[in-house]
């Protein structure tokens, strides 16, 4: 799994690092930012409610298809 | 839903052309003129004030947001602001500088240094106010909770009398929206800046960060340095009060969200659909910079435009069920703190506020109600929010240490 946040979809919104703190933060220009790209599986469970939060679908990742 | 009075009530075809969003009875039919916008005509002209269009439509709403170019901040406010405010009155590229300086200072992480002075706060106020058993939520817990956290992180001031005045005077514009409260707020931030800027010591804080900050590679005006200390601190006071006074309503309205608002995940899970459905800002404006068209609707330089983040927020096209809350949505795209480079930038801050202050009161009092015979106030205008609040509940047994669990 490899988590990407696309910086131009990103609108800021803070939920990520709201609700995965482990994951994710908000850089200094208000964009959320990825802090473990490569995380273990223990964290899928924390990706998977980041990817499914994002209100902008800003959140990738490599392991999951997107429609 | 709607309550009209007098006998004859005008067709909401014919109050759409006059919709004043500043008319307390306007307000009343707000919902049904925005129905009928968004599903008629999502762009309406209004001849109120000066006349102005109201973007009523969720993708309209976006379109204007995430356009600065075509769509100006300068005059952010709909009947304008008393001083300019950056960077909620900035347009690129300034805007972006501004916000550079000022966002890691409103990030969650560096604001968790504050939480257990707001834990700390809340515990203080509740303390008088529980035994009591019955007490107004608005003017007694929402205005100097959100008063007093702002001017502790904002202002940062170690004289405790001015920092208390400062206080005083953000609950006067609060819950009285008297005016010389803001400019007496603004003389009282120009001179703490200025002593700050005398000692020149360099703090980890805000007001240090306006004072460090640069646009086009010059320092700020006392006069930017003022507005930008002036936005950030009203800029969170009738809003998170706003959300405050609105969750608690819902739960007097509806015992069961209780349970929901207890359980410590309700801030990631839940927080958001009541923000949604309350939208404590219900809009903002923007100046069109050149001839346009938005959704069909030809707009001409100059033009004001109001962006109606509460319509966006009702729009069926977007959020199924609109009027209702609802906890399952799938993501949940609400505009209730703006959209694009201009969002809210004491979001982390009011989230904050708003989890530790439920936390507080959730661990000492239960069974929330509007005492029979009361009647609950709500203001109408850019902010929305509940003035007059009063609940009576019970008081739990004090486990000590629980509240933090």
């Amino acid at each position: 799994m490899t988590l990407t946040i696309d910086s131009k979809r990103c609108q800021g919104h803070g939920r990520c690092c709201l609700v995965s703190p482990e994951l994710f933060d908000m850089n200094d220009d208000g964009v959320g930012v990825v802090l473990v790209s490569e995380p273990g599986s223990e964290y899928a469970r924390a990706a998977e409610i980041a990817l499914d939060n994002c209100p902008e679908g800003a959140i990738t990742d490599s392991a999951r298809s997107l429609s | 839903m709607t309550t009209v009075r007098g006998a004859t009530p005008v067709p909401v075809d014919q109050l759409a052309p006059h919709f004043d969003l500043f008319d307390p009875v306007h307000n009343e039919r707000r919902w049904e003129v925005l129905d009928f916008a968004r599903s008629e005509c999502p762009v309406i002209k209004t001849d109120a004030d000066d006349g102005y269009r109201i973007v009523t439509r969720y993708e309209d709403v976006r379109t204007v947001l995430t356009d600065a170019e075509t769509f100006s901040s300068v005059e952010a406010g709909l009947r304008g602001m008393p001083v300019p405010m950056p960077p909620l009155t900035e347009d690129p590229p300034n805007h972006i500088e501004y916000r550079k300086a000022l966002n890691h200072y409103l990030t969650r992480t560096f604001l968790s240094r504050y939480e257990e002075s707001i834990r700390q706060y809340a515990r203080e106020l509740l303390d008088v106010l529980v035994p009591r058993g019955r007490f107004e939520f608005m003017t007694e817990f929402a205005v100097p909770f959100t008063s007093g956290n702002l001017a502790k992180v904002i202002l940062a001031d170690d004289n405790e009398v001015r920092l208390q005045r400062a206080i005083q005077l953000a609950a006067d514009i609060s819950s009285y929206g008297r005016n010389e409260a803001f400019f007496e707020l603004a003389e009282l931030a120009e001179e703490l800046l200025e002593e700050r800027m005398a000692s020149g010591s360099e703090r980890d804080d805000v007001l240090s960060a306006i004072i460090r900050a640069t646009v086009q590679g010059r320092p700020l005006t006392m006069e930017e340095r003022v507005g930008a200390t002036m936005i950030l601190f009203t800029g969170g006071l009738d809003t998170t009060k706003a959300a405050l006074g609105s969750i608690v309503k819902h739960i007097a309205d509806d015992p069961s969200l209780e349970a929901r608002v207890r359980d410590p995940e309700w801030v990631k899970r839940d927080l958001d659909e009541f923000l949604r459905l309350d939208s404590p800002i219900a809009f903002m404006a923007r100046t069109v910079t050149k001839d346009t068209e938005l959704n069909g609707c030809p707009l001409k330089q100059g033009d004001r435009v109001a962006v109606h983040y509460a319509s966006a927020n009702r729009d069926a096209s977007q959020f199924a069920n609109p009027d209702v809350l609802d906890f399952e949505r799938q993501r949940n795209p609400h505009a209730a703190f703006g959209i694009g480079p201009h969002r809210c930038i004491g979001l982390h801050f009011a989230r904050l506020q708003i989890e530790i202050g439920f936390q507080e009161l959730l661990s000492r009092i239960t069974g929330i109600r509007v005492p029979e015979g009361e009647t609950v106030h709500t203001s109408s205008g850019v902010v929305q929010s509940h003035e007059y609040l009063p609940i009576e509940f019970d008081v739990r047994e004090r486990t000590p240490g629980a509240a933090a669990e």
